[in-house]
């Protein structure tokens, strides 16, 4: 079934790396909940699917934490929706996050050569 | 319902942004080319369930708890409205108990616990006498020393002291165009108010510079009451430099006193304060005028036992001097004795002084326990119903724990009830409070004195008291019971139905609870019991004259007696006399006479007096109380004359010295004599000169002199116009018809012919007589009321345990009925189960009795702590209640049909 195939395909978000994913998809200007989701998807080739179970509560932490705002807009096809646009603390927020997981992937990439070359 | 208009909106707006989510999914399907249903299905599937995503959302808002809470408060609110019968009771019963917790309290903290208004009360200390017979500590201490007391330890003040004021509550005749009248004032030394820390509204306050003999150059130096200044004169921003005519004397108003601060008297307020020095030099310097309270500063650092190790001394030392002086004080038996010593006390003044408190302090503090002792049996009332109330719900609660509830939750739930019902309690507890706080302070209050303006209403502390005490009923009566209900087995509960034939019932929650709550209802009973015993007992005691019909009015001859010499203490008789021709012939009078003090006027005059009988013994009796009379003022007071004649208008100054016995003076000194025509000597010894020989021209009947406790005293009656007079103070005493008409009798005949004399509120016999069991009848009557409060709750209680467990049981008595047993049988098992709460709650209630009578012996009259009527009728009375309770269970039970029982099977 395809269904489940998909689900294969998919990593589990570590924590935390949500709110990253969400300030970086914000990066280039605001968008409502459905797009940041296929912005997240489209970019992660498809492996990255963000449900809205985790997506909007997520937003919703950002906003009080005013990393980023929210105001009601209309989309290019006439539709109202909320849109989300990332604040000058969101900005600061998101170098520190992307250096912090910079900082991870290189600690893990360490861990996980040396394991490749002790096999 | 909304909690709040904001948080609806931002509901909304979640929903919507939700729906538009979903709406931009659906057409961006579309735009690929699928159709609508099907990209609307696909679209759907992605997304989830929008009321979970919501839900999961509103969570990291992090407001969940809140939102929780609003939903079990409808709930809970829901679940109240559905019985308003439960609703009723519980908040009547929080209402009353919550509400007499806070009342009781809120006169105990007025009384005894709140701080002086002034600067840092708790560096305030108190000098007070303490008595001593034979070595031993007389009585409590008592609050009241003299003028010179004050002189002698303020120059020098002792080290460990910044400061010593010497306070007089007295009442100064202010010369106003309406007339003159008796106002409540402050004497007070020029150190007071600086001492105190206390500031002016207006003006300045009286300063040492201005308590000097003569006052300033203006006069006397007057601050006035605040309260006095906003009623009386309109709060007269111009009020300073008014002159005040007060006893003949000329004041200068100076300033106003600072709202708040009223006196270091607790429940006292003075409309005027005036320097000492304006009493007059035996008033304020003298050794034997017990008039005012003094109170001193600590020092930083200095301790109370510095203070008295540096003042008693001093005081111990002024005593000696004073060798015509003598202390007297009561003794067990209640015979006058001599004290053998005195010394002084020191005590923290935070509080203030209270003449009330020595008499209130101790029945405050039983009423307070017997309060909160109905707390408690309202609680464990409360938590009986709660336990019955969740006992009903048992099926709902074991539904809920099987679809995933957890325990906590539950028992959340449950307690919102409870928490709702105690705060609405506290609600209509404190309102019930404030309603009954006047009527609490007008039941210590002694008529004839000032009225007590003490604030009984609760604030502050009484506030938190209140909260408190709110808490703790919604620990005891909610969560408790809460906790314990949320214990259900599900699949128990819930496939119900075998259990009620097994005999064993579960153990049902409250079944202690009973017990309990019967076993405080009987302390509570027995302590009403005690004090209604006492109080009747007073009241049956004859005080040897008659206690209605009579009134007594003061007058002060002060100005009047000026008039006649510089020392005199009396007016000309001849204005007596008219006075009491006019008001004997007032419509009403039957009887006027006029005396110096009377019975159970409060003060206590005594004298020596010795007799020489034939046989050469010397009978003496170094402190006999007397009294000064005037003629008629027997049948006035309804004494019986027993032999001889009356005092006559003719027992003046230069006629022979007569008197008059009591039964009990005739037989001490004359026994077994015919009194009348012998000689009495004033005096210790025998006299010999003839003036002071006085013969006795009759003798009445035996009275009490100032207290019902008190046994007969032996009373020594002078004739009013044969003496010198001790004080300008005199009382008309008339029987009337009613007692207004003899009050309106003595105002006329003032007002006509001598308005310038300055009279006192009058008082009836009765009211005098009331004050005399003021304690006991307030005991009396607020343990009477929880006494019926504790009851009725015991008997709901009792009668909910078991109805519901004749409900429940109903299948039990239905096969017995069926195998044959009476409905005698049925009954009896309805009344066993009520005799298991009874039996050992009265077995608790008789050791708690045991151990409660104790903290009241000391107030009891005629009736000791365990009397065996009083714990039997007690016990009566709630073996009657509990009958009362299992009636209508048992009749319910009694009538159970066995077939309609068996069918609901």
């Amino acid at each position: 079934m395809v269904k489940t195939e998909k689900y294969q395909n998919r990593i589990e978000l570590l924590q935390g790396t949500l709110d990253m994913l969400i300030l970086e998809a914000l990066r280039w200007g605001s968008m409502h909940g459905y797009g940041i989701a296929q912005g997240i998807r489209f970019k992660s080739d498809e492996v990255l699917q963000v449900e809205t179970g985790s997506l909007y509560p997520a937003l919703h932490r950002l906003e009080r934490q005013g990393w980023v705002k929210s105001k009601w807009g209309v989309t290019e096809s006439n539709q109202r929706a909320k849109f989300y646009e990332i604040t000058k603390k969101g900005k600061e927020q998101l170098v520190a996050e992307q250096e912090r997981w910079q900082r991870m992937v290189q600690a893990i990439g360490a861990v996980m050569g040396a394991a490749r070359t002790a096999e | 319902m909304k909690i709040w208009p904001g948080w609806e909106r931002k509901k909304n707006d979640l929903r919507e942004e939700l729906d538009a989510h979903l709406r931009i999914a659906v057409e961006e399907r579309m735009a690929k080319g699928e159709p609508y249903e099907e990209a609307h299905a696909a679209a759907t599937r992605e997304m989830g369930n929008p009321p979970l995503v919501a839900d999961v959302t509103r969570a990291s808002w992090g407001w969940q708890w809140l939102e929780r809470a609003g939903q079990d408060v409808r709930y809970a609110l829901r679940q109240l409205r559905k019985s308003p019968g439960y609703t009723a009771t519980a908040l009547i019963t929080l209402t009353l108990a919550i509400g007499a917790n806070t009342a009781v309290f809120g006169l105990m903290y007025a009384l005894l616990l709140k701080s002086l208004p002034v600067e840092r009360p708790d560096r305030m200390v108190q000098f007070e006498i303490q008595l001593y017979v034979g070595g031993n500590a007389k009585d409590r201490p008592s609050d009241n020393v003299s003028g010179k007391m004050y002189d002698a330890l303020s120059a020098p003040l002792p080290a460990s002291l910044n400061g010593l004021c010497a306070w007089d509550s007295t009442s100064m005749n202010l010369r106003e165009a309406s007339g003159t009248r008796p106002v409540p004032s402050a004497q007070v030394t020029g150190g007071c108010f600086r001492m105190l820390g206390v500031h002016a509204a207006l003006g300045r306050l009286i300063g040492e510079e201005d308590d000097k003999p003569g006052g300033g150059p203006e006069g006397y130096a007057m601050v006035l009451g605040y309260d006095y200044w906003h009623s009386h004169l309109g709060g007269d921003p111009n009020v300073v430099g008014r002159v005040l005519d007060v006893e003949g004397k000329k004041g200068v108003v100076v300033g106003v006193m600072e709202p708040g601060f009223e006196s270091v008297s607790v429940g006292d307020r003075p409309w005027i304060y005036m320097p000492s020095e304006i009493g007059d030099r035996e008033d304020r310097h003298g050794f034997g005028s017990w008039n005012r309270v003094l109170l001193g500063r600590l020092k930083d650092g200095a301790t109370v036992a510095q203070v008295l190790a540096q003042s008693d001394p001093v005081y111990t030392a002024s005593l000696k001097a004073e060798k015509e002086f003598h202390y007297y004080t009561l003794d067990s038996s209640g015979e006058f004795v001599q004290a053998s010593g005195a010394h002084l006390v020191v005590m923290p003044g935070r509080t203030g002084i209270s003449y009330l408190r020595g008499e209130y302090a101790q029945p405050l503090y039983l009423i307070e326990g017997l309060v909160g002792l109905s707390l408690l049996v309202a609680c464990a009332y409360l938590a009986s119903l709660a336990g019955t109330r969740a006992l009903a719900r048992r099926r709902e609660l074991a539904v809920r724990v099987a679809l995933g509830a957890s325990r906590g939750r539950l028992t959340a739930q449950l307690c919102w009830e409870s928490l709702l019902l105690a705060f609405a309690g506290m609600g209509l507890g404190l309102l019930f409070a404030w309603g009954t706080s006047r009527a609490l302070v007008r039941l210590i209050e002694e008529r004839g004195d000032q009225p007590l303006t003490m604030n009984a209403s609760p604030t502050g502390y009484v506030l938190l008291f209140a909260l408190g005490v709110t808490g703790l009923t919604v620990l005891l009566a909610g969560v408790v019971p809460a906790w314990r209900a949320s214990r259900v087995d599900p699949v128990r509960e819930i496939k119900e139905g075998e259990l009620e034939l097994t005999g064993r019932r579960p153990r049902r929650m409250g079944s202690w609870l009973a017990p309990v709550q019967i076993g405080l209802s009987l302390v509570i009973v027995v302590i009403a019991a005690l004090m209604s015993t006492t109080l009747v007992r007073l009241l049956a005691t004859n005080p040897g004259f008659s206690t209605s019909g009579v009134t007594f009015t003061r007058a002060d001859f002060t100005a009047r007696a000026a008039q006649v010499s510089k020392d005199s203490n009396k007016a000309p008789a001849s204005l007596y006399l008219s006075l009491l021709e006019k008001i004997r012939h007032s419509p009403g009078v039957e009887s006027v006479s006029l005396s110096q003090a009377h019975q159970f006027g409060g003060a206590t005059y005594l004298r020596p007096l010795s007799v020489q009988l034939p046989s050469g013994e010397v009978r003496q009796n170094g402190h006999m109380p007397n009294l000064s009379v005037g003629p008629d003022y027997f049948r006035t007071m309804g004494i019986p004359l027993v032999a001889g004649r009356d005092f006559t208008p003719n027992d003046k100054e230069g006629a022979p010295k007569v008197c008059i016995l009591s039964r009990a003076a005739a037989e001490f000194f004359f026994p077994g004599q015919n009194a009348v025509g012998q000689m009495v000597s004033l005096g210790h010894a025998i006299s010999k000169g003839p003036d002071q020989k006085v013969e006795v021209i009759g003798v009445v009947g035996d009275t009490l002199y100032n207290g019902l406790r008190e046994k007969v005293q032996p009373i020594f009656y002078e004739p009013f116009f044969g003496t010198g007079g001790w004080n300008p103070y005199m009382e008309f005493s008339v029987r009337s018809r009613s007692t207004a008409e003899g009050e309106t009798a003595v105002k006329e005949a003032f007002r006509q012919i001598a308005p310038d004399v300055p009279l006192y509120e009058t008082v009836t016999m009765s009211q005098l007589m009331g004050n005399a069991v003021g304690r006991e009848r307030m005991v009396a009557v607020l343990a009477g009321f929880f006494a019926v409060l504790t009851l009725v709750l015991s008997a709901i209680g009792m009668y909910g345990l078991l109805n519901y467990s004749v409900l429940r049981r109903k299948r039990e008595i239905g096969v017995r009925m069926a195998l044959g047993a009476s409905r005698t049988g049925v009954v009896r098992l309805v009344v066993r189960e009520a005799l298991w709460m009874v039996v050992p709650g009265i077995l608790l209630g008789a050791a708690g009795a045991w151990v409660a009578s104790r903290f009241v012996r000391s107030l009891l009259f005629g009736v000791k702590p365990l009397d065996p009527w009083v714990l039997a009728a007690s016990a009566a009375v709630l073996l009657g209640t509990a009958v009362l309770a299992c009636l209508l269970p048992a009749r319910r039970a009694s009538t159970v049909h066995p077939m309609e029982a068996l069918r609901t099977e």
